[in-house]
This record gives C-alpha cells, structure tokens and sequence, in this order.
C-alpha cells in the first residue's frame, strides 16, 4: 500500500512536470485572421517564452553589454521608442531607421520598413549584428552564451540540453513576440460590446473608414503592404526603401503601411521619425503630400478635412490604445520584476 | 552465467561490425582542384594579373546517387563544406558508388527552405552564411585577394546568394561518375574565375545579376574524378 502510494506521488510528479513545460496554444482574438506565422515548426512553451523575455532585455547581447532590444523597443511605447526618431545603438551610433512598434507580430508577413526580413525568426538577427545597433557577431555571440551559466540552465529549461545555439536563440526570441498581442482597446471592447464610441470617436471611425482604413485596414489596422505615403526624401539618409530590396525602382520610396494600434504610445511617426505629434501626421495627409508618380494610389486624391474633423479622427485613433498591453506584467523586464518583488 | 556474458558480448560485436559497415559502403570527398594551404590560401595565375583564394565555403543541399533513373542513395541532410578546412569529414554513404551513376546535389539552398524559419544544424545562422541586414542563405562564400581588384587591399569577396526570381542562385549539379573514380567532387578555381573582370567585380554582397552569374559559373566548375 505504502508503495503504492510512492508510486503515485511519482506519478504526479511527473505529470506536474510535464504541465509545466506544457505547448501553450497561441489564441487568435475573435474576428482576427488566422495568423501567419507557423507554429507548429516552434511550438509556444512557458520555458521558451521564458528564455525569450530574458534575451529581448539583456544588454549582454550587444557588442559592449549596454544596449537590449528592449532599448529601442520598450514595452512602455508599445515596444517602440519614445523621443527618438532614429534608432540609438551602441556607442552613440544612430541608425537610419525609427523603431517600429512590436505588437501582434504573429500576423505581419515581412518585417524592417523595407521588409527584408521574411519571417520573424531572423528578425532579430538584423539589429543583434547591425554595427548602428547591438553591433554583435552573431556566431561570437552564441559561443559566448554558450560559456554563460545563466543561458545554459535557462537553454536546459527551454530545450531540455544546455547547449545555446543560433536556431534555439532565436526561435525563443520568436516565442516572446509572438506573445505580444495587442487586442484590448476601447476600440476592441466596442467590437464586442462592451462599450460604445463618444460621438467624437465616431465621427473619427467614419473619417478613418473613408480615408484610411484601406490600407489601415482593421482589426490589425495595417495590410502587409508597402507604400509611397507621400513624404518628401530626407536628402541626408536618401532612404529608397522597399526599391533596395525588391530591385524594382517602381517601388521608389516604398515603406512598410505599420499598423495603427497603440499608436498614441509609440510617437515619433514615420520610418524616419520625422512627426512627434499625431496631428503632424493627420496635417501630413491632408495638406502635406509631395506628389510624385510613386505616389500611393490612394493618395493621389486629395483628402480634406475640417480642423475639427481632424480632432474627431485622433480621437477615434485613440481608441486604438491598449493600456493592458502596455502595462502588461508579462511583458516587462524579467529582472526589474524579480527585485520588485523581494521589496 | 559466463558463457551467457560472453555468448551476449559475441552477439553485440556482431550487431556493431554489422551496423558499422552498413554505414560506410563508400565516401565521398571534395575538395579543391588548386589546393588551398589554410591560413596561405592558393594562388592562381601569375603575377599582375593573380589571384589568391583563402576561403571557399558552400552549402550541398539534396545530395543524391542516381542510377538508371532512379536514386539509389540520398544524403541524410545538408552539408557546409569547406575546402580550406583540412580536417573536414568525407561524407559517408551506405551505397557502393559505381561507374556511370550520377552524383547530384544543389549548390546551395533551395527556395522552400529559404521561404521557412530558422534551422539548426549546419544550417544555424551562427554559422555565418546567412545574410543579417536581409533574409536568406548565402549559398557560396567566396574570399581572397587579387592585383586586379580595385577594392581596399586588393581584396576579393563574394557572398553568393539569392532566392527569388529572378536572381535566384542555388543551382542544380549533376556529375557522371567516371571510370575507376577516386569519389572526389573537385572545385575548380581556374574554371571559376575564367572570364571573370575582377576590375569590375570585387565584390557581391546582395543578391542580383552578378551574383546570379556567378553561382552558374561555380556550378559549372565542379567535376568528378
């Protein structure tokens, strides 16, 4: 009997275990398209999320141990970076590009402004190793995680060996991201009737639905395309964007169409960062579009509004903010968590 | 109980002997037709006009042995070889290669593999050949030196690589074993270089019509001996 009894507390034991590495299916919130990214090629686990989260805000993972992910990307604008308009690396160095907000990644089909990257597990090889950003060697990098006891026991938990690799790296970074889901605005809980738009935010809707939402489309508010908005070239970064990647001078000045959500958190706008305020960018649209033969096409009719038809329309933009998603404890420094919670 | 132990020894020898040679009918090497010494490289040519290699590295993706038609043996996974690597393995196959079979294998990696995420192995980003500011493999690396280049100390580097249409480079090898072969596929930098303007090209980095040109040109300059 008394064996027994051994026998089944090892049972449960085991089973416990097993739970706590246990898949952690990846919910799509009503109403979204199916997501993009695969994952059955890298199945979510609490360890793996884990390990992500570490990685995204460790500075160790730069070439002189001072600059994170999360530097650019902090969980506060949205994953974005507040007050620069250009991206701050290492050393000072300024990149070429404004950071873009991290959210619902799950659903974009290419990634950087110019969409180089094709999926998100080679996303984060691009800033890890560009010498403006994180400035690492990646392969250096790997080996010297390898020799960290920290990484080994965090690799162990996640992939049930120690040994760090570049595909293991990488796909954990995945993991963390693809947890970042932006699906709680006043904005969602109107789609599900748990609240209802002031008559501000609804004129605003109606403005959006007529001007903006075809590429803006929701629920994600972008459409996994690229466009000529219309902004002037800066003359100094001369960034021709999407044309570099695709060879196709017909996509001249093409950038990435960025989602909408939390858009309030994630100033300053545009890839180079160039408006702080949101209602640069609405005055952008209305009165500052360069014209060119590049030009989106939806853009080549003028749009007018009203200075209170401008107001009406942020208003309604604001309601795309997500403050759960913000504030999200899960989403924060792991370190800065676990000494908050010794006080 | 002794004769027991023994009997079970006697039995797991004879299931490794078996194993063991079931695993290595034969081997596969390649190598470079100019040897490259490691840490000197080769040089080709002479004089104002020469060139020195020190690095080539490529994936072989899809390695297979057809025989009539058929395959009769296909590599387990994708391999980086090196041919400044002197300590790199033979590959090692459970099939008798024989005169006339065709050795085929993609320089390179294939599209499908391209379009998918990250993987580990010999294809792990750590190892260097996948490109960091864009997505994708490079399929061939290419390092050296040489008068003719213009580049900041005459140096020469192609990075070969390209997915999509219409500059994809991973390209499709088939050599016909010769009689009494020595089972070496053999890279030959002459056959490489011949027609190349390295004044013009010193360098290729992203993928393009250069690169293009080059992956077919590296293709072509492999044989069997």
């Amino acid at each position: 009997m008394m064996r027994n009894r051994f026998l089944l507390l090892i049972c449960l034991l085991l089973f416990s275990a097993f739970i706590d590495s246990e898949f952690i299916p990846f919910q799509s919130p009503k109403g979204w398209p199916a997501p993009l990214y695969d994952f059955s090629k890298n199945p979510l686990t609490k360890d793996k999320i884990a390990l992500g989260r570490s990685l995204f805000y460790d500075p160790n993972l730069s070439a002189n141990g001072t600059i994170s992910c999360a530097s650019c990307h902090s969980p506060y604008n949205s994953f974005a970076h507040t007050d620069h308009a250009l991206s701050h690396g290492i050393n000072d160095r300024i990149g070429t590009r404004n950071a873009p907000p991290l959210m619902n990644l799950a659903w974009q089909k290419t990634f950087m402004w110019d969409g180089a990257i094709h999926h998100l597990d080679f996303q984060a090889l691009a800033p890890l190793t560009n010498e403006n950003e994180m400035g690492s060697d990646f392969p250096l990098l790997i080996s010297r995680m390898n020799s960290s006891n920290v990484y080994n026991k965090q690799f162990a938990a996640a992939f049930g060996d120690s040994t760090v690799t570049g595909e293991r790296t990488l796909k954990a970074i995945s993991q963390f991201l693809l947890t970042l889901v932006s699906c709680n605005s006043k904005y969602d809980s109107v789609q599900s009737n748990l609240a209802e738009f002031t008559a501000q935010e609804y004129s605003g809707l109606q403005l959006f639905n007529q001007h903006c939402n075809s590429c803006h489309t929701a629920p994600l508010f972008s459409s996994n395309r690229f466009a000529n908005n219309g902004l002037k070239p800066d003359s100094i970064l001369n960034d021709h964007g999407r044309s570099v990647i695709s060879g196709n001078t017909s996509d001249d000045y093409q950038f990435d169409i960025p989602s909408l959500r939390n858009i309030e958190y994630t100033s300053p706008y545009m890839h180079d960062g160039r408006f702080k305020r949101l209602y640069q960018v609405v005055q952008h649209y209305t009165s500052g579009i360069e014209s060119s033969t590049g030009l989106s096409q939806e853009l080549k009719t003028p749009i007018h509004l009203t200075a209170e038809q401008k107001t009406d329309l942020i208003a309604f933009l604001l309601t795309l903010s997500d403050r759960r998603f913000i504030f999200n404890p899960e989403h924060s420094d792991p370190t800065i968590q676990k000494l908050s919670n010794n006080n | 109980m002794l004769l027991k132990n023994r009997i079970f020894l006697l039995l797991i020898l004879i299931i490794f002997s078996i194993s063991t040679s079931a695993s290595a009918k034969d081997t596969i090497t390649f190598r470079c037709q100019e040897d490259i010494i490691p840490n000197v490289g080769r040089t080709i040519g002479a004089d104002s006009s020469s060139i020195t290699i020190n690095t080539v590295k490529f994936y072989v993706q899809h390695l297979r042995l057809i025989r009539n038609h058929e395959i009769v043996w296909t590599a387990p996974s994708t391999f980086l070889v090196d041919l400044s690597d002197v300590n790199s393995e033979d590959i090692s196959m459970d099939t008798e290669i024989k005169e006339g079979d065709s050795l085929c294998f993609i320089l390179g990696i294939d599209s499908m593999t391209c379009v998918g995420g990250v993987n580990g192995g010999e294809l792990d980003p750590a190892r260097a050949m996948y490109w960091t500011w864009q997505s994708g493999y490079i399929n061939m690396k290419i390092e050296g030196n040489s008068p003719l280049s213009n580049a900041r100390n005459h140096e020469l580097q192609f990075h070969i690589g390209g997915y999509k249409y219409p500059y994809a480079t991973a390209r499709e090898v088939r050599l016909v074993v010769p009689e009494k072969s020595t089972r070496e596929v053999v890279f030959s930098l002459n056959n490489l270089f011949n027609g190349i303007d390295l004044s013009t090209v010193d360098h290729i980095m992203s993928p393009g019509e250069k690169a293009s040109t080059i992956a077919s040109k590296a293709a072509a300059a492999f044989l069997m001996n």
